[in-house]
C-alpha cells in the first residue's frame, strides 16, 4: 500500500508542476510575442487617433502595468478559479471556455473512440485474413491515414455527406450523425496511428513462444489473435492514447472550422490571434489538467493490464 | 486558406472602420434586372446570409469589426449618402443647415421610434454623440465626434452640433453605420452590454445573437422612415434575416450553391467566381468608393527619402497585370489616390504609368546604378536596395516580382493581426498598406495628414513638398464650397502620387454571389442594405 500511495502523491506533485508550467509558459509566451489585445480591439480604427485609442485601451485593460504584476494577478486569480473577463466578449473567460468545452470534448472523445475501433479492427483483420492481396492492401492503409491532414478528410466528408448526400447540414450540425461525421475526420489519422502500432506489436506477439503454445492447444486463429496476442500488444497503444488525446484536441481546431462547430479549438486560435489572455490561460490550464489526468490514469492502468508491472518493482 | 481569410478580415476591418457608400455605376445591387413583381408578392420569407467570422458584437458604434450589413439593418443614421447622386440626403433628419463647416443644425423627423418603443428626440441624438466619446469605445465612431465643442437641443426636434474647428467631412461621416442612432437606453449602456444587444430604429431588430453561430434579425412592422432613395416606405419585405457564421470558404460556397442553407454571400474571393457562376449563381460587384488598396510610402525611411526612388517604385508597378493576377481582373486599376466612385475623384493616371525604363533611369540617377550579384541594386555605400513590406499574399508577390526586374528587393514580412496597427504606425516598414471605404476626400487627410491624420507616409518637418501636401489636406476639410474643395483635393491628389507619398494599386471590388431568387439588395458603398431586398422563391 505504502509504495502505491507514495507513487500516487509523487505523480500528483509532478502533475501540479506541469499545470503551473503550462500556465506560466502560456502567459509569458503570449506576453513576449508582439502585439496585445488593445491592438486587436482597435484593429481597423481609422484617423489620427489610433495611438490615443491604443493607449486608452491599454490602460483600461491594465496592460500598461508591469508584467510581473499582471502575471501575479492572473496566477492568483486562476488559483481561485477566476480567470477574468474575455477581452472581446466581455464576460468571464471561464464561461466562454466552458460553453465551448463540452462540444470539443464530445468531438475529441468520439474521435478517439472511433480511432481505437478503426485501428484495432483494421489490425485484427490484417492478422486474420488469409488472402494475401487483401492483407497487402490493408497494411498499406495506416501510413496513408496517418499522413492525411484532418482538414482534407473533413472537406471531403462535407462534400460527400453534406452537399452530395444531404444527410447532415454543412455547418453547425448538432445531430448525432453530424457529430459522428465530424469526429470521423479526426479519427482517421488517429486510427492510422493505432493500427500502425498494433500491427507491429501483434506481429511480434504472434511469433512469441506463448502464442505457439496457444496454437498447440488447438485454439482458433481468431481466439489466438484476439484473446491472447491482442492483450499483450495493446500496452504501447494505451501509452499512445495519452498523446493521441493531444492529437485529437489539435485536430478539433480544423474540424471545428470546416464543420462550423462551436468549440475550444476555434476558440483558442481566435484568442491567441487576438491576444485574449484570459481565454488563452483558461484553455491552456484546462488542457494541461486533462493531459496530466490522462497520463496519471494511464500510469495507474499499467499494473492492471500487465501484471508484470508491480509497484515493488520501482 | 489563411491568406484568403486575411484578405476577407482586412476588408471587413477597414470596411467596418470606415463605412459607407458608393458608385452610381455599381449601385445596382442584387437582381436589378428582375421583372416587375407586385408589392404584395414581394413580402415575406427568410434570407440566409453566410459570414466568414464572428465579429464579437452587433453594434458598429462600439466594435470595429461588426458586419455592416447587420449594423445597417438595425440602425438608421441622421443622413443618407445617395450612391447615385453622390449627395447626402435626409434620413432621420429631414433637413439641416451648416455654418462654416463648423456648426451643424439638424431638424429631426417626429415620427421615428426605436424598437423599444421610445421616440427619437434631439436629446437622444445628443446622448448618442456623447456616448461615442466615452472611454472604452474603440471603434472609428470615436473619430466622427472628435472635436465637438458643444451639442445643444433648442427643441425636441432640433439638435445643434458645434465643432471647435471646421469639419467638412462630418455629414458624410454621419451616414456611416458607426453613427447609426440607437435608443437612449442603448446609448447609456456600458460597452460590454451594447456590443451584444442594440436597440435601433432600423427596418429590422435583433432577435437572436449567438456568438460564433447565428445572428437573427426580424422585420419591424411599424418601420416607415426609409430614405427617399428606396422610393418606397413601410416595413421591409423580408420577414427574417439569418446570418450564419461559416469560417471555411469552400463550405460557404457549397452552401450558397445548394441554395437551401444560404442564399447570399459577399466578400467572395475572385478565384471562386467561375465555380459560383457555373453553378447558376448571380454575381455582382461594387467598387470601393473611397480609395481602394493603397500602399503608403515611408518617406522617412532610409532609401525612400529620395523622391526619385519613390517615383521609380510608382512607375515600376504594372497595375494591369496586378489586377489580372491578383484578383482575376475583378479589381479596377487605380487611376489616382481616390477611387473612381469617390465624389472627389480626379484622374491622376499620368503619374501612375507603367514605365520600367523610366524607373531604371530614376534609380540610376539616385545612385543605385550598380547591380549586385543577386540582381539587386547596390549604392556607393554597398547597401542593397531592399524594402520591407508588412503583408505576404499572392497580390504582394505580384509587385515583388515586378520590382525584382528593376533590381529592387521587396521583403514580405507580415506582422500578426494583433500587432498590425502598432507596427504600421511605428514606421519600421518601408511601405505599408491601407484601405478605406468612406466616400469622401477626407480619407486622404486621415491617412496622410501630419498634424491631424495618422501620417502614414511619415512626412517629416523638413520635407517641403510634404508640408505643402499636409496644408492642402487640412484645408480641404474646412472649405464649404464644393468646387473650391474639389480644387484643393485635386492638388493634394496630384502631389500624393506625383511625389509618390503613396502607391495606389487598385480600386478593389466587393463581389457578391447569390441565388437568382434574391432581389434588390442595395449596395451603398461597401454596405449592404436589406430594406428593399425580397425573395421570389420563399
Amino acid at each position: 500500500m505504502a509504495p502505491m500511495v507514495r507513487y500516487v502523491f509523487e505523480r500528483l506533485g509532478y502533475a501540479a508542476i506541469v499545470v503551473w508550467g503550462a500556465f506560466t509558459g502560456a502567459f509569458f509566451l503570449l506576453y513576449i510575442v508582439p502585439g496585445d489585445a488593445a491592438g486587436g480591439l482597435t484593429m481597423g480604427a481609422s484617423g489620427g487617433d489610433v495611438e490615443k485609442l491604443l493607449a486608452e485601451q491599454r490602460q483600461l485593460l491594465g496592460l500598461d502595468r508591469p508584467v510581473l504584476v499582471q502575471y501575479w494577478d492572473a496566477l492568483s486569480g486562476a488559483v481561485n478559479g477566476d480567470f477574468g473577463d474575455s477581452i472581446y466578449q466581455r464576460r468571464p473567460a471561464v464561461d466562454v471556455f466552458f460553453e465551448a468545452f463540452p462540444a470539443t470534448l464530445q468531438l475529441a472523445f468520439l474521435g478517439l473512440a472511433l480511432a481505437v475501433v478503426l485501428g484495432v479492427t483494421l489490425s485484427v483483420v490484417i492478422e486474420l485474413t488469409s488472402w494475401r492481396w487483401l492483407r497487402e492492401t490493408l497494411v498499406s492503409l495506416p501510413p496513408v491515414a496517418v499522413s492525411l491532414p484532418p482538414f482534407v478528410v473533413a472537406l471531403l466528408l462535407v462534400q460527400v455527406v453534406a452537399f452530395k448526400l444531404g444527410w447532415i447540414d454543412a455547418f453547425g450540425d448538432k445531430t448525432l450523425l453530424g457529430l459522428l461525421v465530424a469526429s470521423l475526420s479526426i479519427a482517421v489519422a488517429g486510427g492510422g496511428t493505432v493500427a500502425q502500432l498494433l500491427t507491429a506489436n501483434l506481429r511480434g506477439a504472434l511469433s512469441s513462444p506463448y502464442i505457439e503454445s496457444a496454437r498447440n492447444w488447438g485454439l482458433s486463429r481468431f481466439d489466438v489473435v484476439v484473446r491472447h496476442a491482442l492483450r499483450n500488444a495493446a500496452l504501447p497503444v494505451i501509452t499512445a492514447l495519452g498523446t493521441l488525446i493531444g492529437v485529437m484536441v489539435g485536430g478539433t481546431v480544423l474540424t471545428e472550422t470546416v464543420f462550423s462547430r462551436v468549440g475550444v479549438g476555434r476558440l483558442i486560435v481566435d484568442s491567441v490571434n487576438g491576444r485574449d489572455m484570459p481565454v488563452v490561460l483558461i484553455a491552456v490550464t484546462v488542457s494541461a489538467l486533462i493531459f496530466v489526468t490522462v497520463n496519471f490514469v494511464v500510469d495507474l492502468i499499467y499494473p492492471v493490464v500487465d501484471k508484470r508491472i508491480r509497484m515493488e518493482a520501482r | 486558406m489563411f491568406s484568403l481569410r486575411q484578405r476577407g478580415r482586412w476588408r471587413l476591418l477597414a470596411a467596418a472602420a470606415l463605412v459607407a457608400v458608393l458608385a452610381s455605376s455599381c449601385s445596382t445591387g442584387a437582381g436589378a434586372a428582375s421583372a416587375p413583381t407586385a408589392e404584395a408578392d414581394k413580402a415575406g420569407g427568410t434570407l440566409n446570409i453566410g459570414l466568414s467570422f464572428e465579429p464579437n458584437g452587433v453594434d458598429a458604434a462600439v466594435v470595429n469589426q461588426v458586419w455592416r450589413t447587420v449594423a445597417r439593418a438595425l440602425t438608421d443614421s441622421l443622413v443618407f449618402f445617395n450612391p447615385e447622386t453622390k449627395k447626402v440626403e435626409p434620413w432621420l433628419a429631414t433637413k439641416w443647415t451648416v455654418e462654416d463647416s463648423r456648426i451643424y443644425t439638424f431638424t429631426l423627423r417626429d415620427d421615428v421610434t426605436f424598437h423599444d418603443g421610445t421616440k427619437l428626440t434631439s436629446e437622444v441624438v445628443k446622448e448618442n454623440f456623447e456616448s461615442l466619446a466615452r472611454p472604452g469605445i474603440h471603434s472609428s465612431a470615436k473619430t466622427i465626434v472628435e472635436g465637438i465643442k458643444e451639442i445643444r437641443t433648442p427643441s425636441e426636434n432640433v439638435v445643434v452640433v458645434e465643432f471647435e474647428e471646421p469639419n467638412a467631412a462630418f455629414l458624410v461621416n454621419l451616414s456611416r453605420a458607426h453613427a447609426g442612432i440607437v435608443s437612449a437606453k442603448t446609448a447609456e449602456a456600458p460597452v460590454e452590454e451594447r456590443q451584444k444587444a442594440i436597440d435601433g430604429s432600423g427596418p429590422f431588430y435583433l432577435a437572436e445573437y449567438t456568438p460564433n453561430q447565428r445572428i437573427v434579425l426580424k422585420k419591424r412592422e411599424d418601420y416607415d422612415w426609409a430614405p427617399a432613395y428606396f422610393k418606397r416606405s413601410g416595413p421591409a419585405y423580408l420577414d427574417e434575416v439569418v446570418y450564419k457564421i461559416i469560417p471555411e470558404d469552400s463550405v460557404r460556397n457549397g452552401a450558397v450553391i445548394g441554395g437551401e442553407e444560404l442564399q447570399f454571400i459577399y466578400w467572395v474571393n475572385a478565384k471562386y467566381v467561375p465555380q459560383l457562376k457555373a453553378a447558376g449563381l448571380t454575381i455582382s460587384e461594387t467598387v470601393n468608393p473611397a480609395t481602394g488598396t493603397e500602399w503608403p510610402v515611408n518617406t522617412s525611411s532610409k532609401f525612400l527619402k529620395d523622391v526619385r526612388v519613390r517615383q521609380a517604385l510608382q512607375h515600376g508597378i504594372d497595375r494591369e497585370e496586378f489586377t489580372k493576377l491578383a484578383s482575376g481582373g475583378y479589381d479596377k486599376v487605380a487611376t489616382g489616390p481616390l477611387s473612381k466612385a469617390n465624389p472627389f475623384y480626379s484622374d491622376q493616371s499620368q503619374y501612375l504609368t507603367y514605365d520600367p525604363d523610366l524607373s531604371k533611369k530614376l534609380l540610376d540617377e539616385a545612385g543605385w546604378s550598380t547591380i549586385g550579384p543577386d540582381g539587386i541594386r547596390v549604392n556607393a555605400a554597398g547597401e542593397r536596395l531592399s524594402l520591407r513590406f508588412p503583408r505576404d499574399g499572392a497580390a504582394e508577390q505580384v509587385v515583388q516580382e515586378q520590382w525584382k526586374k528593376l533590381g529592387i528587393e521587396l521583403v514580405l514580412d507580415p506582422p500578426l493581426p494583433a500587432e498590425a496597427n502598432e507596427k504600421l504606425l511605428s514606421g519600421e516598414y518601408d511601405l505599408a498598406y491601407w484601405y478605406h471605404s468612406t466616400p469622401d476626400a477626407d480619407v486622404l487627410r486621415a491617412n496622410y495628414g501630419v498634424a491631424t491624420g495618422s501620417n502614414r507616409s511619415f512626412i517629416g518637418r523638413n520635407d517641403a513638398r510634404g508640408q505643402e501636401l499636409d496644408k492642402l489636406l487640412q484645408q480641404q476639410n474646412t472649405v464649404s464650397d464644393p468646387a473650391q474643395r474639389q480644387a484643393v483635393v485635386d492638388k493634394a491628389s496630384q502631389i500624393l502620387v506625383e511625389d509618390a507619398y503613396e502607391l495606389p494599386i487598385v480600386n478593389d471590388t466587393d463581389i457578391w454571389a447569390y441565388q437568382p431568387s434574391v432581389h434588390d439588395i442595395k449596395a451603398v458603398g461597401l454596405d449592404q442594405y436589406l430594406y428593399s431586398a425580397w425573395l421570389s422563391d420563399k
